[in-house]
């Protein structure tokens, strides 16, 4: 019995501290979140209402009136594009480094790993002379390309190591089956990567939708703005309304927040199957 | 010449895994091997605004390290990125590990905190960076204001502008956002020790702490090696918060000032003081990487060898 209520206690004791950190971890986020729906005369009210009594989406609609939907817009196709991109290179490309036996294959892993640790800060300087050379800065293409190419490591980091928890038989069946490599790919093996695609695909989309510092020195015009950028002139637009600036925030933290939580069983499996391994 | 089966098949396999890997690694070598490259290149010449001036060897160099203007700034800077790394070190990675612990202890609603400890890794800075601003404004902010409510008033301050609090201010906002990340790792990592392990030792009448210290940490070894290269990476590479935060000066009197703060004032000037020099930046960005680079594989290597020992 002794025992038994020390168990109790300690998982009491644990679930304090947890729901703890779960209250430190998200309460700036609904915080945010209650402020920027409420009317802005009551935004700096004390004590603050954690519940709205009053619901209003103004502070939206100046976001609207100030071009949000174009940003959004832009963002949302830098960020599909590049996550599609990357991951049909990437899995094609981690495919046949997991099945193939070639010369200069490990030497493919380690540019890999090499390009993974070089930090983005300094590609800035020189990237922007390269793409202005090939007169894509300021240009939606522009970002596309070079997030892409900065994120295929990872995607074949991940895909890599889970194909390479696939037994090649699965494949070697489905060929003498009379499927061709690109259909066996196709049909039975990517079928089983779903948690890696996943995993992948997300690291890949909070990096493009979030990305700032390549985003600010690429971009001028108002018309490719991607969201970050436009928050980022908003803080400056906007000075000390919170209320635009909290919402606008908002339209950014919402969507990845539920793409993750409606993705994470297979995030974290997917996460734990690839980056983990190193 | 006819070709022979064996010859064929050589080729058409070699074909495939051109076809294949070839697309990558031109994307990776364009657009990142060979810009960082071209800056190491970069660093050997003049520049008039974004126009190559003429060749002066290492004279960039010089500057950046050892020169009067330059050189005391970016040592500033760096000692900032130092203390950042080990801050970091201990809040977010050993945060994390005992976080992970908790977590896989399955408390009552785990998989909700799973889910809760890693919704800020996918915010953007900005954002958090923000977010955080407005927590520690002077006047409005919620922390000067719950420390009022609860009668601590003398402990409110202008988070910020203190020179004393700014740095910790902004290491604290990005453990916050980041702390979810090690976490996860960590919690993989302990959920892959066979539970016989933990379960005999917990016969044995091992303590919590004995657990933790002999069994769980050497075991989690592999996890560590990553955090810790990656928060290296990521220390030498600190831009976002400082410059959301503290702005491009790394306000109050360079209190918050980063190499990477550094190194985009000098290649891209400063509205303030409009000051460019192209050719120092890239010479400050190829040091950086060197470093980065050097150390980061150095450490791993350590890590990884510690590994092997546990």
């Amino acid at each position: 019995m002794h025992y038994r209520r020390e168990i109790v206690l300690r998982k009491l004791l644990s679930f304090c501290v947890n729901v703890f950190i779960a209250v430190v971890a998200l309460a700036p986020i609904v915080w945010g979140l209650s402020t920027s729906l409420k009317p802005t005369q009551k935004i700096l009210s004390l004590p603050p209402e954690i519940i709205p009594s009053e619901i209003t989406f103004v502070h939206y609609r100046t976001l609207i009136a100030q071009n949000m939907l174009t940003y959004v817009g832009n963002s949302m196709i830098v960020s599909l594009v590049t996550v599609m991109l990357c991951l049909t290179i990437g899995t094609v490309a981690a495919y046949s480094l997991s099945r193939f036996e070639f010369k200069g294959r490990s030497l493919v892993l380690l540019i890999i790993i090499a390009v993974m640790s070089i930090p983005i800060a300094s590609l800035i300087v020189p990237s922007y002379t390269l793409m202005a050379s090939i007169g894509l800065t300021d240009k939606l293409v522009g970002l596309i390309v070079l997030y892409t190419a900065y994120q295929l490591p990872i995607v074949i980091w991940i895909m890599y190591a889970y194909i390479g928890t696939i037994p090649r038989e699965i494949d070697n069946a489905a060929m003498i089956d009379g499927y061709s490599r690109l259909a066996s790919l196709r049909k039975v093996v990517l079928p089983l990567c779903g948690p890696g695609l996943i995993a992948s695909g997300l690291f890949v989309l909070t990096f493009a939708w979030n990305d700032f510092v390549v985003a600010a020195v690429m971009i001028t015009s108002d018309s490719v703005k991607t969201l970050p950028v436009a928050i980022y002139s908003f803080l400056g637009y906007f000075g000390r309304e919170w209320g635009p600036l909290l919402a606008s925030s908002m339209v950014s933290i919402i969507p990845v927040i539920a793409i993750f939580i409606l993705f994470q069983r297979y995030f974290l499996s997917g996460m734990t199957g690839g980056s983990v391994k190193g | 010449m006819p070709v022979s089966p064996k010859q064929a098949r050589t080729l058409k396999h070699r074909s495939w895994v051109a076809f294949l890997v070839l697309p990558p690694i031109v994307f990776m070598s364009l657009f990142v091997v060979y810009p960082i490259l071209s800056a190491f290149a970069y660093a050997f010449y003049e520049w008039r605004g974004l126009a190559r001036g003429e060749f002066v060897g290492l004279a960039n160099f010089r500057e950046v390290l050892f020169g009067a203007t330059m050189a005391p700034v970016v040592w500033n800077a760096f000692s900032h990125n130092v203390q950042t790394l080990i801050a970091l070190m201990i809040i977010q990675n050993g945060g994390g590990f005992l976080l992970a612990w908790l977590l896989y202890k399955e408390p009552f609603g785990f998989r909700f905190h799973r889910v809760a400890v890693f919704v800020p890794v996918v915010l953007s800075t900005i954002i958090v960076g923000f977010l955080w601003k407005l927590f520690l404004n002077p006047n409005f902010g919620l922390v000067n204001q719950a420390l009022l409510a609860v009668g601590l008033d003398f402990l409110a301050r202008p988070w910020l502008g203190d020179s004393a609090t700014a740095l910790g201010a902004l290491i604290l906002a990005n453990a916050w956002h980041f702390i979810g990340f090690p976490t996860l790792v960590y919690l993989a990592g302990m959920q892959r020790i066979p539970s016989d392990i933990i379960e005999a030792a917990r016969l044995d009448g091992t303590s919590e702490w004995q657990l933790l210290k002999t069994i769980i940490w050497p075991l989690v070894a592999p996890s560590t090696t990553i955090l810790f290269t990656l928060l290296f990476i990521g220390a030498f590479n600190w831009f976002e918060i400082p410059y959301v935060m503290a702005g491009l000066d790394g306000s109050p009197y360079g209190n918050t000032d980063v190499l990477g703060l550094v190194f985009y004032r000098t290649a891209f000037g400063n509205q303030s003081a409009s000051i460019q020099n192209f050719g120092q930046g890239s010479a400050l960005a190829t040091l950086i990487f060197l470093f980065i680079v050097v150390f980061a594989s150095m450490l791993t290597l350590w890590l990884r060898r510690r590994e092997i020992q546990f």
